[in-house]
């Protein structure tokens, strides 16, 4: 299905209520060696909407990777995921959880909703840039997705 | 003398019947005689030996050590024994003079009363307790003295001294009681009378009026603090309740305290008790309790916003860094000098700024967010600390020795945290030569004494306490940039851990950092 070296650009679902984090992830992606599309949707309302491709998101493209925040308006990050992995059409996307929250219990339950990674923002930009391209390294090219 | 008047009947008597025998002729003139002279000489002797006894009795008064002294109805002195003549010397007048006013006085009253007059004369410093008996039927009046100077300056100082502990009690609002088991007698002092809220003596004390001022929720255990202790043969017991005073629904505190007494078959002959009033005492505490408490949650609040406040921060301030240091990487030396110059200054603000924000956020962890005492090796504490700076200790050359380090109990990653900022700093501020560290410890009054030596910069004793406090810096640079914040991390620490955090430097020697440990 999914197959970065045949030229196929990959799309990403970026689910974060701040713009700065979302411009900043933008950035950090021009520099991928994926050819990749993003798509970004401000709370966990949207989310669904584009995953069940509900009102403005009809003709929206199936993400390959979801990029999720936990703090957001109107539904809640943690709500998001666990309708994702209920979702048996949903459930193989993988979840990437960027959140800047640092509370256990928040990694734990994301953990337990089957978040396929937790990683929290960092502070700093290389290191901000870094985590991205681990992410694009590890998703895209290492992990065999279904 | 009613005996000598019925031998002097007797004899006459004798006499009668003599004159009789002889007028009948049963007796002669020269018998009758004989037994006249022997009858005389028998009365004589008996006489004598009357007069004897007559005179002796007449000696009492005068050999009484007591003052006694006769007075006509008029106040002439008609009789006074050598003790008065002595003791009441000038007081008086002279035999068969007149009495001086005070008797006098005296002498009316007894007379007009018909009966005992007491009163109290003073002469010569004595005090002399007097009684006037009047004797109605031979205008006379009898006055027996005592001398009372020595039993009233007793009595004085008794009750002086009962009314200092009076007013002890009253002042210590310690009551006394005391019990007496032979004749089920209780006496309360009267400050026990004052703590129940009742006059002093207002009544006598009763074991049923105390237990009606005892709060009536307590006098179940008061009953039984005092049964009990009876019931187990304990000699003493204590009590903590509270009063209610019947006139003012007042309540009161107090603390019990009883001793029994016991006699040699070891029955319990009396109880003694005391009653202290407390109730400034408690409240005092309460009082003292809610402040603790108001300053407890206070403190959590304080430490609730910090670290909400700090978190919060995190946030744009992230934006701010990431987007300057954005600009800095896309457009370096594309713009002008100034610009650069300008970029320069907002990343490294904010990146300062960044890292003040989450030592804040440290700080106000370290009581929330610590982690539950346990043991753990000082030691690989240390190591842990060390192998985090080695970088910066390779860099700098960095000597650093140390001796064994003891197991402890407390929170191992905070004590990383405290030895590498302790570390760090000495580091930092070094001198002209590399920096050597020398950590040690010592056992000290139930106590860890942790050390860490360096030869570093030091510091005047001016800045001993204040380099503890937060954002506080003494040696401020572009080189050595800090927080401020990382030494109140380190107070913050080793208080959590119930120890001592002090610092002992000579400008330009050094410095050296202590702080302790409970060993338990």
């Amino acid at each position: 299905m999914l197959d970065p070296s045949k030229g196929n650009p990959i799309n990403i679902l970026i689910v974060e209520d701040n713009p700065g984090d979302v411009r900043l992830i933008i950035e950090a992606l021009r520099e991928f060696k994926v050819a990749n599309r993003l798509h970004s949707v401000e709370d966990g309302e949207e989310a669904t909407d584009y995953l069940y491709k509900r009102g403005r998101f009809t003709a929206v493209p199936r993400p390959d990777l979801i990029l999720l925040d936990l703090n957001l308006p109107r539904k809640d990050g943690r709500e998001v995921l666990a309708e994702i992995k209920a979702d048996a059409d949903l459930c193989n996307i993988p979840v990437v959880i960027l959140t800047s929250s640092q509370a256990e219990q928040d990694i734990l339950k994301s953990y337990n909703l089957h978040a396929n990674c937790y990683i929290t923002k960092p502070v700093d930009l290389d290191q901000f840039m870094a985590v991205i391209k681990s992410i694009e390294e590890f998703w895209l090219t290492v992990v065999k997705l279904p | 003398m009613k005996d000598l008047d019925t031998r002097i009947e007797k004899f006459l008597l004798r006499l009668d019947r003599l004159q009789e025998d002889l007028l009948t002729g049963k007796l002669e003139v020269n018998q009758a005689l004989k037994q006249v002279t022997e009858d005389l000489s028998v009365a004589v002797e008996e006489l004598r030996g009357s007069e004897e006894e007559i005179r002796s009795i007449a000696r009492f008064p005068g050999e009484n050590p007591n003052p006694i002294i006769r007075f006509s109805r008029e106040g002439k002195v008609l009789y006074a024994n050598t003790t008065s003549t002595i003791q009441l010397a000038g007081c008086i007048g002279g035999l068969g003079t007149t009495a001086t006013e005070f008797w006098r006085r005296a002498i009316v009253k007894a007379f007009s009363s018909g009966s005992v007059y007491e009163t109290e004369l003073v002469c010569h410093e004595q005090t002399f307790k007097l009684l006037f008996t009047p004797i109605l039927e031979q205008n006379y009046i009898n006055v027996y003295g005592q001398n009372v100077t020595e039993s009233k300056r007793i009595e004085a100082a008794l009750r002086d001294s009962e009314n200092r502990l009076n007013r002890a009690q009253e002042i210590a609002h310690l009551g006394s009681w005391e019990l007496d088991l032979t004749n089920n007698r209780l006496t309360w002092s009267d400050e026990v009378y004052r703590i129940f809220g009742l006059a002093p003596q207002e009544f006598d004390a009763t074991y049923e009026a105390f237990l009606e001022a005892v709060h009536p929720d307590d006098r179940r255990i008061v009953n039984e603090a005092y049964s009990g202790s009876i019931h187990q043969k304990l000699d003493s017991y204590e009590v903590e309740h509270r009063v209610m005073r019947k006139s003012t629904g007042e309540i009161r505190f107090v603390h019990e305290k009883c001793e029994h007494i016991r006699d040699e078959s070891g029955r319990i002959i009396r109880s003694i008790g005391m009653v202290h009033d407390i109730t400034e005492r408690k409240v005092a505490e309460e009082k003292l309790f809610e402040a603790v408490n108001n300053l407890t949650r206070s403190n959590a609040e304080l430490e609730q916003f910090a670290y909400v406040a700090s978190h919060d921060l995190q946030e744009p301030l992230r934006m701010v860094s990431s987007y300057v240091t954005l600009l800095a990487r896309r457009y370096k030396g594309k713009l002008d000098q100034d610009a650069d110059e300008f970029i320069h200054y907002a990343v490294d603000g904010a990146t300062r700024m960044q890292q003040m924000v989450q030592d804040l956020l440290e700080l106000s962890r370290i009581q929330t967010k610590g982690k539950l005492f346990a043991q753990f090796s000082a030691q690989e504490a240390l190591d842990q600390a060390l192998s985090n700076l080695t970088l910066k200790i390779h860099e700098t050359q960095t000597q650093i020795t140390y001796g064994a380090l003891p197991q402890v109990v407390g929170d191992e990653s905070q004590f990383v945290h405290l030895f590498q900022n302790l570390i760090d700093n000495a580091i930092k501020y070094h001198h002209l030569e590399p920096p050597r560290i020398l950590i040690g410890v010592s056992r000290k009054d139930g106590e860890w004494v942790f050390s860490i030596a360096d030869n570093g910069l030091g510091l005047d004793s001016k800045h001993f306490t204040r380099i503890f406090g937060i954002f506080q810096q003494v040696h401020r640079s572009r080189k050595n940039a800090g927080t401020g914040i990382g030494l109140s991390i380190c107070k913050r620490i080793v208080e959590r851990h119930g120890g001592r955090i002090w610092v002992e430097s000579e400008l330009g020697r050094g410095a050296t950092f202590y702080f302790t440990l409970p060993t338990n």
